[in-house]
Order: C-alpha cells, then sequence, then structure tokens
C-alpha cells in the first residue's frame, strides 16, 4: 500500500516536471508572443520601404475563425508580408459568443493590439480602450485614405457626438452585392418540378402557386415517400431565413434596413409588418395552407426535421437560403445523387407590381472594422501597417499570391490557374492554409471584388459569370439553360441601378439598449413570432380578423415608440454621413 | 385461487419485483438511449445523418467522423494536455485537501473552527468572473499550465468529507503513535491516509471527473496558448460554433454569415466529438466503481 501511494506521488511529481518543459509545438510563429499584455518589441518608428525593418509582433483579437484558413505565420504570402513589413500577427479567437469575451477584456484591461469584434465594438469605445485614428490617418494614411476616399471615412466616423475615426472599416469598400457569386435565397422550387413543367415562368405569386399545385398532382410520391409541396420551418431563429425575410423580398424590403422600411426622402422609419403589402403577403401563405399545399409542420417542426425533409428530397418548394442555412441538406443530395431534387431560386413578386427585393442594394461598407487599442506599444506602427495594407502591391499579395508562384501576368492581366479557381471555392480544402492567400484579407480593409486597379485589371480574383455557372451541378445547369439566363441573380434587379440610400444600412443602426425604442422594439418582434403562426393558420376567412388583431398587438406592444427610436437612429447617423 | 400473488411472502414479493424491475429497466432505458443515439449518429456517414431518422442504430456504417476529428490539428495535444491535468490535478487535490482534512479534524488545533467556517462560507459565496480573472491574472498565473491544477488544489467539500471521516476514526490509535514519538506528517502518512482509502478513491474520481470536464478555465486564461487547450474546450469550440451563428442570423447580419459557412460541423462529427470527450471516463469508472459506492454511504453509518 505505501509502495502503491509512494510511486504515485513519483509519478505525479515526473509528469508534473515534464510538462512544464513542454515547448509550442504547433505554433509557428516566429516570435513568440504569450498573452496580450506582455510586452512586444517597440520599435522606433523606421520607414516601412527603404531598409529592412525591424520584425515587430501584434497580437490581434478576432471575433469569429473562420476554420478554413490557417492564419500561420509560415504561409508563403505570410513570409512574404514579414520580409516587407517586419510584422507578425500572433492571432486570439473567442469560442462561441465573444461578446462576453469582450467584455472582460475591457474590464481587465487585459486588450490585443488590434482588435476586430463586430458589434462588441461598442463595448470597447464604452470602456474607452481604443485610440482615435484621425491623427494617424492624415499623417500616416495616405494609402489609407487612397483606398476608402474621403467620403467613406467621413461616414465611419463614430457618432455625431464624437465624430472621430476609432476603426477603419472592414468589408470590400462599396461593393455591389452579389459580386463573385450567385443569387443564393429566395422561393425554391425544385429543379426536377422546372424541368418536368417546362421551365414555367414565374414572374408572381401566384405563378409560383400554380407551378407547386401542377407538380404535386403528377407526383404525390417522390422516392416511394408522400411529397411535401411548400414546408417552412418557425423554429426560433431559422424562421427569419424561411418565412419572414423571404415575404418581406416580396413586399419590397430585402432586411437592409432590418425589420423596418425607412423612406428614401423624409427617413422615417416604419416596422414593415404594419404595411398594407405585408397583409397581402402572408395571406398569400394563409391561401396556401388552405388549399393544402402547406406542409402542416411547418410551425411546430424543428430545424433538424426541416432539414431532413429537404434532404430526403421529398419537398417541393421552401423558402431559404441554399449557400448556408440548408447547404447540408443541399450537399446531402448531391452525395446521394439527387442533385436535381436541388432548386431554382426565384424572385417572383407580390403581384406583379411590387419589384421583388434581394440582396439588390449597393453596399457602402461596414459600421465597424479593425481598432487599434490603448494596450498597443507602437500604435503607430501598427497604424503604419494598416496602411501598407490599403496598398495595390498588399492588395494583389494578400488576395493573388505571389507572382509566379501563384499567379501569372498573361496578356496584362493578372491570372489564376483554373485549379485555384476551384480551391479558392471550396473554402474548406487546403487552398488558404498552403497558400496564405487572405490570411490579412478580412477583416483588414479590402478592396471591392470586381473593383479595377489604374490598369484596368481586377484587384481581387474576379469570378465571371460562365466561371460561377461552371461551379453548378449539371442539373442546375440544364434548368439555368431552360430558363436562357446563366445564374440566378438574372432575376433580381440590376444592383447599380438601385440607389443606395445615403444612411447605409440600417440593420447596422442599433437602438440604445434599454431604452424604451429598443424594449418597444424587442416587444414587438415576439408578437411577430406568436402571431404570425396564427395568421397563417386560421381560416381565409378570418384572416383580416387575425390581421387587426395582430396590428392591435403591435401598437399595443409599443410600434410606435420603436419607429420614432428607429427613425431618429437613422437620422444621427445620416447627419454624421452628410453634414 | 391464485394463492401465490396474494399470499405468502414469495407472492407478493414476485408481484411487487415485477414492478421494480420493469420501473428500472424503463428508467435505464430512457437514460440509456440518448447515449447510444449519440454513438448511432457519430458512426453514421455525415451527409446520410442530415436525412434524419437514425435512432439506435447506425444506416450507413462509417468511421470517417472520426478519422476526421484527428487529423484535426492540435487535438492529439489536447487530448494530453487533458490527461495530463486529470492526473495531476486529482493527485494534488486530494493530496492536499486530505492534508488540510487532517489539520482541521485535530481537536488540539486552536484555529479549526475558524477555518471550518471560512470554508463554508466561499461554499456559497464567490467572487464572480471579473474578480477571479483579475486574481488569476495577478498571480501571473494566465497562459500558464498551472492555471488548471494551483486554484483547484483545495476542494472543500472533498476536506469536509474527509474531516468527518477522520473524525470517526478511533482517537486511540494517535495516542498511541503519538507516545511512540512519530511526528505529525508520518501520522498523516503512515496512518490516516491508509485508513482513508475509500475517502481518497471518491474525492480522486470526483477531482479527476471535474479536471475532465473543465473549459471554462482554458477559454478564460489559456486563449492566447493554443498548445495548453484541453480536449473539452476543442469540443466546446466546436459545439458552439452554432450559437455563434444563431446569434449572427438573429442580429440580422446575414452577410457575415456567409463567413460562417463553412464553420457549423456537421451533426456526425459533433456527436463523433462527444464521444471522444466521454469515452476515457467512462472507461476508468467501472474500476473505480467499488470505491464510489462505499464513498457514498460513508456518511450514513453511525459508531
Amino acid at each position: 500500500m505505501k509502495r502503491i501511494l509512494g510511486l504515485a506521488v513519483c509519478l505525479a511529481m515526473l509528469i508534473t516536471m515534464f510538462s512544464g518543459c513542454s515547448a509550442p509545438s504547433s505554433v509557428a510563429a516566429t516570435t513568440v508572443a504569450t498573452q496580450a499584455a506582455s510586452p512586444t518589441e517597440t520599435v522606433a518608428a523606421t520607414p516601412l520601404a527603404t531598409e529592412k525593418p525591424k520584425p515587430v509582433t501584434f497580437t490581434m483579437f478576432r471575433s469569429t475563425a473562420n476554420p478554413g484558413q490557417d492564419l500561420d505565420s509560415s504561409t508563403p504570402v505570410s513570409k512574404k508580408v514579414q520580409e516587407i513589413t517586419g510584422v507578425t500577427i500572433d492571432w486570439q479567437f473567442p469560442t462561441g459568443d465573444f461578446t462576453e469575451k469582450v467584455s472582460l477584456m475591457a474590464a481587465s484591461g487585459d486588450l490585443t493590439d488590434m482588435m476586430y469584434c463586430q458589434e462588441a465594438s461598442k463595448i470597447l469605445y464604452d470602456a474607452k480602450s481604443v485610440i482615435q485614428l484621425d491623427d494617424y490617418i492624415s499623417k500616416f494614411g495616405q494609402d489609407v485614405k487612397r483606398l476608402y476616399g474621403d467620403d467613406v471615412l467621413k461616414m465611419a466616423r463614430w457618432s455625431l457626438d464624437d465624430p472621430h475615426n476609432y476603426f477603419l472599416p472592414t468589408g470590400g469598400v462599396k461593393e455591389l452585392p452579389l459580386t463573385n457569386q450567385d443569387n443564393d435565397n429566395g422561393f425554391l422550387l425544385q429543379l426536377a418540378a422546372c424541368k418536368a413543367l417546362n421551365y414555367p415562368k414565374i414572374k408572381t405569386l401566384a405563378d409560383f402557386e400554380s407551378a407547386i399545385k401542377t407538380f404535386y398532382a403528377q407526383n404525390p410520391m417522390i422516392d416511394g415517400q408522400p411529397a411535401i409541396p411548400y414546408s417552412l420551418c418557425f423554429d426560433d431563429w431559422n424562421g427569419i431565413f424561411s418565412i419572414l425575410n423571404p415575404i418581406g423580398s416580396v413586399c419590397g424590403d430585402n432586411g437592409d434596413d432590418g425589420e423596418y422600411r425607412v423612406d428614401l426622402t423624409t427617413r422615417q422609419a416604419t416596422f414593415r409588418y404594419t404595411l398594407p403589402e405585408y397583409k397581402e403577403g402572408y395571406r398569400w401563405l394563409n391561401h396556401m395552407n388552405d388549399i393544402g399545399l402547406l406542409d402542416p409542420e411547418s410551425f411546430v417542426q424543428k430545424f433538424d426535421q426541416y432539414q431532413a425533409k429537404i434532404a430526403s428530397g421529398r419537398v417541393i418548394a421552401c423558402n431559404d437560403v441554399v449557400s448556408w442555412h440548408i447547404n447540408s441538406a443541399i450537399d446531402s443530395l448531391k452525395a446521394a445523387g439527387k442533385a436535381d431534387r436541388a432548386y431554382a431560386i426565384f424572385a417572383p413578386s407580390l403581384d406583379g407590381k411590387i419589384v421583388y427585393n434581394g440582396n439588390a442594394r449597393g453596399m457602402w461598407t461596414s459600421r465597424d472594422g479593425v481598432m487599434i487599442s490603448t494596450k498597443c506599444k507602437d500604435p503607430e506602427r501598427a497604424f503604419k501597417f494598416l496602411d501598407w495594407l490599403c496598398t495595390d502591391e498588399a492588395q494583389i499579395l494578400n488576395h493573388w499570391g505571389i507572382e509566379g508562384v501563384d499567379y501569372t501576368i498573361q496578356n496584362g492581366k493578372r491570372t489564376w490557374t483554373d485549379d485555384y479557381y476551384n480551391r479558392d471555392t471550396n473554402a474548406q480544402g487546403d487552398f488558404h492554409k498552403a497558400t496564405g492567400i487572405t490570411n490579412f484579407g478580412w477583416p483588414f480593409p479590402e478592396r471591392a471584388r470586381g473593383s479595377l486597379d489604374p490598369n484596368g485589371d481586377y484587384y481581387l480574383p474576379y469570378y465571371d459569370d460562365a466561371r460561377i455557372f461552371a461551379t453548378k451541378t449539371p442539373a442546375e445547369q440544364e434548368v439555368l439553360n431552360g430558363y436562357g439566363i446563366k445564374l440566378w441573380k438574372q432575376f433580381l434587379p440590376d444592383p447599380s441601378k438601385v440607389p443606395t440610400n445615403p444612411w447605409g444600412y440600417g440593420w447596422t443602426i442599433s437602438l440604445p439598449t434599454d431604452s424604451k425604442g429598443a424594449i418597444a422594439e424587442t416587444a414587438c418582434m415576439d408578437v411577430v413570432h406568436r402571431d404570425i403562426p396564427k395568421l397563417v393558420l386560421c381560416k381565409p376567412a378570418e384572416f383580416d380578423a387575425q390581421w387587426d388583431a395582430f396590428q392591435k398587438d403591435l401598437t399595443d406592444a409599443g410600434v410606435a415608440d420603436a419607429n420614432a427610436a428607429k427613425t431618429a437612429e437613422i437620422d444621427k447617423i445620416y447627419k454624421l454621413y452628410n453634414d | 385461487m391464485n394463492n401465490s400473488l396474494r399470499t405468502g411472502r414469495a407472492g407478493s414479493g414476485i408481484c411487487f419485483n415485477i414492478v421494480v424491475y420493469a420501473w428500472m429497466v424503463f428508467i435505464g432505458a430512457i437514460t440509456l438511449y440518448p447515449f447510444i443515439n449519440v454513438l448511432a449518429l457519430s458512426l453514421n456517414t455525415p451527409y446520410d445523418t442530415v436525412r434524419g431518422g437514425i435512432y439506435l442504430f447506425p444506416r450507413v456504417l462509417t468511421l470517417s467522423s472520426y478519422t476526421n476529428i484527428f487529423q484535426t490539428e492540435g487535438l492529439l495535444n489536447a487530448f494530453t494536455i487533458s490527461v495530463i491535468r486529470t492526473i495531476v490535478g486529482a493527485v494534488t487535490t486530494v493530496f492536499c485537501s486530505t492534508m488540510l482534512a487532517f489539520v482541521i479534524s485535530r481537536k488540539d488545533f486552536v484555529l479549526t473552527k475558524f477555518i471550518s467556517v471560512l470554508l463554508v462560507i466561499t461554499m456559497y459565496v464567490s467572487g464572480g468572473l471579473i474578480p477571479s480573472y483579475m486574481l488569476i491574472r495577478n498571480l501571473g498565473l494566465m497562459g500558464s499550465f498551472w492555471v488548471y491544477i494551483l486554484p483547484n488544489l483545495v476542494g472543500v467539500w472533498s476536506v469536509l468529507v474527509t474531516r468527518s471521516f477522520i473524525d470517526k476514526l478511533p482517537p486511540s490509535i494517535l495516542e498511541s503513535a503519538k507516545l511512540d514519538g512519530v511526528n505529525d506528517f508520518k501520522i498523516y502518512i503512515r496512518i490516516i491516509l491508509p485508513l482513508c482509502i475509500p475517502v481518497l478513491a471518491t474525492m480522486s474520481l470526483f477531482a479527476a471527473v471535474w479536471q475532465w470536464n473543465q473549459w471554462i478555465d482554458t477559454y478564460l486564461y489559456n486563449n492566447s496558448r493554443p498548445e495548453l487547450s484541453t480536449l473539452q474546450f476543442e469540443m466546446m469550440k466546436m459545439l458552439l460554433n452554432i450559437e455563434s451563428l444563431a446569434r449572427l442570423a438573429k442580429s440580422g447580419n446575414t452577410k457575415s454569415t456567409q463567413f460562417l459557412t463553412n464553420q457549423v460541423s456537421p451533426e456526425s462529427i459533433r456527436m463523433a466529438m462527444t464521444i471522444v470527450a466521454t469515452l476515457p471516463i467512462l472507461v476508468v469508472y467501472p474500476f473505480l466503481q467499488k470505491y464510489f459506492v462505499s464513498g457514498l454511504t460513508l456518511g450514513s453509518v453511525k459508531g
């Protein structure tokens, strides 16, 4: 007994001795930076371009990781960045909800040198943990000014009360939506159905309905199981993508302003569920339920059950986002050889008059970005690095790669091999990990996809329509050809023709927490979640009465306060952008 | 007349037994079913899992989820760190807790009552997230392996249970040892510890399981040292991704959700990760079971 005890204690002591000696193995950073608060090398402000710069490591917190990227500093592109600027970045990521982590960092003062934390940026600002960038921009930010333009930098100021720049906005500057990609959401109808009905024109909801009805009548069973004509999912937040946004698009709002419609001239915000068009939109859903085309389980099924139905190929039509929301189900269909049970993406109008609004509004950029914290020992060097990232040289290096290795110049234009294009689209592959391309892309300053440099060449690799078409399955391509188009986005209005609104994206403009307006907004959304099922599932004769009850519930929940608060906030941002 | 059901000890016993057994089987089945379900999902091909309908048995058997997990960078390292911290943590916790229990069980120690009260207070009241964080940081434990061990050296519940156990030992043993001129440390090692084996086994099991399951200290303190990540933390990262997706979606940030496109692992992989994280402890449990049972009944027998 004594021996066993003695052995156990010896073993424990040996293990503790050796565990203390472990060297960091998986992090191949050339310099080791342990925690955020520990000092990094301070360097005098050396001009980056002339002599070989002294190496420095900056720690950076990023709110979301992308497992397709390995932000290892040993990739070729990262090495090149180190060579040119001397800068290595030591990344830190949170797990799950990052708001808590950011609050903790702000409270304890354990900040990283640079931070990107999306909507939690406000926490850092309130804790006075980030520095103003105005002086740096005017002294060292020539390339920052070139990339963003003075108008965007003006819009990127924090607020009217504090009209200074605290962040360099993240996201392609003034990028047109759906660049480098196809439309991925809308009213979906099975490819097999489109083919069987000989490519019917789906211009209105009535067309959509009759297509479903006809195909269902012809095919009550699919693969030995009963077919489901039209299925929806209202499970918690999934309902946004299955019901709320699609009906919104049909009624003319694509979610750019969140749950509001904001008038372009008066900038008056109206909670969209009070608008008359929505009454007709939900009346159509009610009608679908009445004629038996709506899946009776729509409002009770969980997202997994909904996805299982889609993956079995039984759902003839639904509304959703194929690229990421139901992508597991779509991939499952492709893997089982049932690619024709995947979907065609339509943009029907409510009644032929209101234009379907999906992803059509031009983007200026976002209201948050990379910030430099007060804990950074050498903010000037950090800012100069950010400025370097805005140069053409850096943009090309970080998105195209190294000349001769990753891309070549053909006919005076940068070209990737087809292999590179394929690997780039398949983000889960080893592409970004092997080359290091996009390690310094998002969330750092980026040119818009599709934008041209002074030589007329693309800044970022560009996927023209033919290339995107080539990534689709044969079944999808067949249907696209049947409709005479190359991509689903051709059903949408041309983004360059849609007026950009002078307050940016309304959904980024949040109401101050715990204000009357914010509470009213939450209460109204609760009412929406409660009453939509009732609206859709009641008898058509009762619909008008239910709608009136719904409107009354909204008024009681304080929709007027929400509207007023939102209008006030949008007005503030408008003044900030346009004073 | 049906004697066996109405009269006689054997008769009423059978009826009662049938009901009891049926009830136990039912409870056992309900408790076991989710675990078997997780196992079945983990052994099924990811694409097939999406189609739903997997309950007790996998439909398309494959080990690809497991190979996928073990190919994840840093997982083997995390596994090693978890094992090391479990063993080291359990041993050190038991050692320190029993030492403290021995000290406060001695009647001639002046501060017995005082320390006991302090310990009990900590069971009810705790500092909260930010003060704990500040404390660990000021102690210099951030980004180090010792943050897993040092703050957890004394488990108050273990101390109190051990103390009550030691109290039940006949005091004559201690007196005779003292008379023989044995110093306190030797009394502790040679007399008390061997007598406390049942308690030790229970305590070490609890401590080991607790250490194995901890992920929040990795999250808070060792975020900057990925080589010190534990298995549970890696699992949490995988499982919590879907929550950050939900939050983004709810806030209307559908543009950012594109960046999370490939981040939510398929269900099979998440289930496989769950199995990998629970299996080691499951394997160890049967061997320590007899100590566990006797340890639970420790305080119940008087005299």
